[in-house]
């Protein structure tokens, strides 16, 4: 979830690519490779609320995370006050949450890593799948802004050996740069969910969206909703951050 | 008639050796069915106790939208109160409740994924026996004291035996993640591998905190007074009036499982089969016996139609040798079937390697199979010998009413 949206801080930043009157494979994979590329290697620091809303509860959490490059991240729940403490670190592939109250560290075994986050709509996968669209995707652009109007639209489709689990990624993003939202489908070309990304704000000297909104489209009314109330950018952290030993605190 | 009887028990007596080795042909086939349905009832009746009575129960109630999916939401509110409403019926024999989860459960440092039990200790072990079937420790005490009962193969995967802690951590109905301490107090083995190797039983009340769910259960298990088809559907029916204008599903446990059902309908189908072959090669036998001595009686026979026996009556004679040859088959066989009944009663039969329970596709044996008399297994062996018998004597009987007196009295 930090990775996506560190992916659209980058896609947000392309507004060094000067836009192509008619652009060639190439251009295309550099713009990806750009929106990869940018998030990592450095730094971020956000606290964030999270709202899940689902048929069966609604609630809404305050969380402060630290992100740096792609392989390392580290979030800690701040409130309600029943789950405060509870730590997710995420180092390469592997997930840990710490738990508080009983003063355990449990790994996230294989088996449960396609279950929910912290009772929201995005899975344990979501923290630590990581794929390079240009590397592990096809793609094929098939709007593109014309006169400073309109929007991008491109159609991503996995490699065979990718390790993604959506059949197609649909990406649309404003004639600005900015990404209004992205759509998962499955591998029967159904539409799984939508990623949307409102209020754009400036973080860090950063045009990032404020909002990030995900919907599943079997629960339409369902929802969870992440916003920003602080985020900064390449403010050094300490690698030792990430280890076994900062989660106990 | 009664003439006749004797008739043919003298026929039997006038070869006693051929007579004697061929009843005792049909009494080893009948010894043999007796002891293998024995067995056979024993092993099934292990199944049956830990697929059924010990585990589904008889009658199961649930929220409409559980089967299939199982979600947690999808339990029923108010448990407390309607469970003691079936525990008030006089169809019900026992009932308890079940709150049931899946959680992340952790020893020291492994973690395994695993179904959570929350039950009434009591009332579950009245159910399950679980008690009784506890390789270490002892079980739920009644009150709920942050206590964990695991199934022997999770125990040992997670590495953790009594006294041990494990943590629980799985997501709670309000969203949250649940997580606490148990202190493991003692290890179960079923035979049902889905309980041995992936579940965890707590106590219903530490399991509604957990999941912050309170009064609410997933499952009502309810054990009819007596295991028959009649006295189950009686139940089911009682339970079912008895919540009636709730939104509830009342379901026998052959139409929750028919799969278990299948598989222990499966002990019928293979009485047959043996039975079927056992009895037909002894039959072979009785037909061989027969006929020799209807072919060396041929002139005896012709004699009597030519005194004025009826073609019916030799029919009677000769079917009466046959019903000689099955109840001496009968007495022989079933005093040795018996004997072997009574040691596989009290001895059974090993399958054991090395100590350990026997598997079998899914299900696990007790070390020791024990043999098990039901009325099937004596009265469908017995009825079988007379039957086939009686089958085996048609051709041989049709052959004697069948002579002509002036032709059998020429041969001879």
């Amino acid at each position: 979830m930090i990775r996506m949206l560190s992916m659209v801080v980058g896609m947000t930043l392309l507004g060094s690519v000067p836009a192509f009157a008619q652009e060639t494979e190439a251009d295309i994979a550099r713009l990806l490779d750009h929106a990869d590329d940018v998030g990592r290697g450095e730094s971020s620091h956000a606290v964030m609320e999270m709202h899940v809303k689902t048929d069966r509860y609604e609630r809404t959490m305050k969380m402060e995370s630290w992100a740096k490059g792609k392989d390392k991240t580290l979030i800690r729940i701040l409130e309600p006050a029943k789950d405060a403490g509870i730590t997710t670190l995420k180092v390469d592939d592997n997930l840990w949450n710490y738990l508080p109250k009983v003063d355990r560290t449990m790994k996230v075994p294989a088996g449960m890593m396609s279950g929910s986050w912290m009772g929201s709509h995005f899975s344990n996968d979501d923290l630590v799948k990581e794929s390079r669209m240009s590397e592990d995707f096809t793609w094929t652009v098939d709007q593109r802004p014309e006169g400073g109007k309109g929007q991008w639209v491109i159609t991503l489709t996995p490699k065979p050996d990718a390790p993604v689990v959506w059949g197609k990624v649909v990406a649309t993003i404003d004639a600005d740069e900015r990404p209004r939202d992205i759509r998962y489908y499955d591998e029967k070309g159904g539409l799984v969910r939508v990623m949307s990304f409102q209020d754009y704000k400036t973080f860090g000297g950063h045009d990032v969206p404020g909002r990030m909104r995900l919907t599943p489209q079997d629960k339409p009314d369902e929802f969870t909703e992440i916003s920003y109330d602080t985020l900064d950018f390449d403010t050094p952290i300490d690698d030792s951050l990430f280890s076994l030993q900062t989660l106990r605190k | 008639m009664r003439t006749l009887l004797a008739m043919a028990w003298r026929n039997v007596l006038r070869n006693r050796r051929r007579s004697l080795l061929t009843a005792a042909a049909m009494s080893v086939a009948v010894a043999i069915c007796m002891t293998m349905m024995a067995l056979t009832a024993g092993m099934y009746g292990q199944m049956g106790d830990a697929l059924v009575t010990r585990t589904l129960g008889h009658v199961q109630v649930h929220d409409p939208d559980w089967p299939g999916k199982r979600q947690v939401f999808d339990a029923l509110d108010d448990a407390d109160a309607r469970l003691a409403t079936l525990r008030a019926l006089p169809e019900v024999a026992t009932a308890t409740q079940r709150l049931i989860g899946n959680a992340l459960v952790g020893g020291a440092t492994k973690t395994e994924g695993a179904q959570l039990l929350g039950v009434d200790p009591v009332g579950e072990d009245a159910i399950r026996h679980a008690s009784e079937h506890l390789t270490a420790g002892t079980w739920l005490p009644s009150a709920a004291d942050h206590r964990a009962v695991l199934g022997v193969e999770l125990a040992d995967k997670l590495g953790v035996g009594v006294g041990d802690e494990v943590v629980v951590v799985t997501q709670a109905a309000d969203g949250s993640l649940g997580n606490d301490l148990y202190t493991v107090c003692g290890l179960l083995h079923t035979g049902a591998p889905a309980v041995d190797r992936g579940t965890a039983f707590l106590h219903i009340d530490d399991l509604r905190d957990l999941l912050a769910m309170p009064d609410r259960a997933h499952e009502l298990v309810v054990l009819a007074p007596d295991d028959d088809r009649a006295t189950i559907e009686a139940t089911d029916a009682a339970v079912a009036a008895a919540l009636h204008g709730d939104d509830v599903l009342v379901r026998p446990w052959w139409v929750i499982d028919p799969a278990t059902e299948q598989l222990l309908g499966m002990q019928t189908f293979s009485a047959l089969i043996m039975i079927t072959f056992f009895f037909g090669v002894s039959a072979i036998g009785v037909v061989n016996t027969l006929l020799m001595s209807v072919f060396e009686r041929t002139r005896e026979l012709g004699v009597m139609r030519a005194v004025g026996m009826r073609p019916r009556q030799l029919v009677a004679l000769v079917m009466l040798e046959a019903l000689v040859l099955a109840v001496l088959a009968v007495a022989l066989g079933t005093a040795v079937g018996f004997a072997g009944d009574a040691w596989l009663v009290q001895h059974g039969i090993d399958l054991s390697i090395d100590g350990q329970g026997y598997a079998m596709g899914e299900m696990t044996f007790d070390p020791v199979i024990r043999g098990q008399i039901t009325a099937e297994s004596v009265w469908q062996p017995v009825v079988g010998v007379f039957l086939f018998s009686m089958i085996a004597a048609i051709w041989p009987a049709l052959r004697a009413a069948r002579l002509r007196p002036v032709d059998a009295l020429r041969e001879g």
